[in-house]
């Protein structure tokens, strides 16, 4: 893969491409299997930043990404450094899954009510009719220990991390085939694919 | 000329609905069972979770009395999932080929959970109205939880196929956790096998590998119960497909699943609760004989209901 390839994928990426040379840069990308491989990777280590500033969940590996991403001289990745907020785990793979893969930060989320931004543009438009229920009864339902989490280092959080997306994905799967006559949770199971991938390859 | 359109219009929204005007909300949850699977189509549709989306181009038809399914994900690297059958595959980026599910494990097998009478026991059935969605006319209908242990679902459903076309899982808060909407949807007459092969260049089903995911042998498998299941969920017996070392069952409401994990592990390393788009991650510890057992419980349902489940689990 030439220099200048690496170049077109960084601008690509961008979003600064003109229309001729994207068009270029696709077609290479479709025929050559090593600069297809380093765009699903620039790709995802994207998605996962920009998932961090998004995401219900606290995105702790964005660093690492754009360290990965900066061995690989990509020209911008300095633009990402930049979120110094985040914390360094290890562990790229697992996390680099493309949508909804669970990635750990320092601890586990803790409950919360969910704020409004985090919520879809719009609403159902059709309201919703709350029937009337007993609330829950019993033990106290916030079971926080975050102390457990805050002694992990990086290698067992990753590996924390690695089993509750296996754990995902495996529901994922077993959702798709029990609920499976509207065929949509097949679109779940498809979010998961990349993180199995990525940590086989590594 | 635009009163004869009006008329045309008139005329194909009777014809459409008139047929199925005296259904229920279960009446056309029960067609859609029956019809959904059967129909031919194909599709563009958007799944949204959290604030994420992304784009599914999907074809579905029928061939020997067996489902088949194409599904390209449109956004980003390119994924596709092939359902011939209970067969299952998913096509990665670099075209290689990873079997899910097989024919002769499929975990269900022809006893699908889900039938309208499992669905009463958690859920009020409602009508909610009827929308436009992809340019077509579809029936809504509403699941609204009985209790707090699980969400609401709302299903649009063609008119015409039974096919949903709009499928939202509403928190009761109202928050939208998960949304498919169809933008675009064209049924089809007759089964073309053409659209049902990979689209993805160089990938060979026949030359899959099985899923990655770890089998349980019986050494493994812990002997465990749960004291508390919401009302409606029953145990799917789901055997043989766990992680290594972990004893997992799934439980189904006949729409939303949650699973459970228990495992003999060394200490206590993370607990807690995470969230991934609409699923919920609950992780808790457990002392049993001077051991520590891992709970998580994975699945579509409020927080508190999946701890309090994990609380629930009692080792025999």
């Amino acid at each position: 893969m030439s220099e200048k390839q690496n170049e077109s994928l960084s601008a690509l990426m961008d979003g600064e491409l003109d229309e001729l040379a994207l068009h270029r840069v696709l077609k290479d990308v479709e025929s050559d299997s090593e600069m297809r491989e380093k765009w699903s990777r620039y790709h995802m280590g994207r998605e996962v930043m920009k998932g961090g500033q998004s995401d219900f969940l606290q995105l702790d590996i964005s660093s690492q990404v754009s360290a990965a991403i900066a061995n690989e001289s990509m020209g911008n990745a300095a633009s990402t450094t930049e979120k110094s907020w985040f914390k360094t785990v290890a562990g790229l793979g697992i996390a680099a899954s493309v949508t909804f893969a669970v990635v750990l930060g320092a601890r586990f989320n803790p409950l919360v009510e969910t704020s409004g931004d985090q919520q879809l543009a719009g609403k159902t438009s059709v309201e919703i009719v709350k029937p009337e229920t007993e609330p829950f009864k019993g033990p106290s339902l916030i079971a926080q220990s975050p102390a457990a989490v805050e002694n992990l280092d990086e290698e067992q959080l990753q590996q924390a991390q690695e089993r509750l997306n296996s754990y995902l994905k495996q529901h994922a799967q077993d959702s798709a085939f029990g609920q499976g006559r509207t065929a949509m949770p097949y679109a779940r199971v498809v979010n998961f694919e990349e993180s199995t991938k990525q940590k086989g390859n590594q | 000329m635009i009163r004869w359109l009006v008329l045309l219009g008139a005329f194909w929204l009777s014809h459409g609905v008139m047929a199925n005007q005296s259904l229920t909300a279960q009446g056309w949850y029960e067609r859609m069972l029956e019809m959904a699977p059967k129909a031919m189509y194909q599709g563009i549709f958007t799944h949204q979770a959290g604030n994420k989306m992304q784009s599914v181009e999907i074809v579905h038809g029928e061939k020997d009395g067996q489902i088949w399914e194409r599904m390209l994900h449109l956004d980003g690297p390119s994924r596709e999932i092939i359902r011939r059958g209970e067969d299952l595959y998913c096509i990665h980026p670099d075209a290689s080929v990873e079997q899910l599910q097989k024919q002769d494990n499929s975990l269900f097998g022809s006893k699908a959970p889900g039938g309208v009478q499992q669905l009463s026991k958690g859920y009020e059935f409602t009508v909610v109205g009827k929308q436009r969605v992809a340019g077509r006319l579809v029936v809504g209908i509403q699941l609204s939880p009985k209790d707090a242990t699980r969400h609401f679902y709302q299903l649009w459903l063609d008119a015409d196929t039974t096919v949903p076309l709009k499928t939202e899982l509403i928190a009761r808060t109202g928050q939208v956790l998960e949304r498919y909407q169809f933008n675009y949807f064209k049924k089809h007459s007759e089964f073309d096998e053409s659209l049902f092969a990979p689209r993805t260049s160089g990938a060979k089903l026949d030359l899959a590998e099985s899923s990655k995911v770890l089998k349980t042998t019986p050494q493994d498998v812990l002997e465990w119960r749960l004291n508390w299941v919401p009302s409606g969920f029953i145990d799917q017996v789901a055997k043989g497909h766990a992680p290594k070392m972990s004893a997992r069952r799934i439980y189904s409401d006949g729409i939303v699943m949650f699973s459970v994990y228990v495992e003999s592990v060394e200490e206590v390393q993370d607990e807690g609760v995470a969230q991934a788009g609409p699923t919920v991650l609950t992780v808790q510890h457990k002392q049993w004989q001077g051991k520590t057992h891992r709970i998580t419980v994975v699945g579509e349902i409020p927080a508190e209901a999946a701890q309090r489940i994990a609380q629930s689990v009692e080792l025999l």
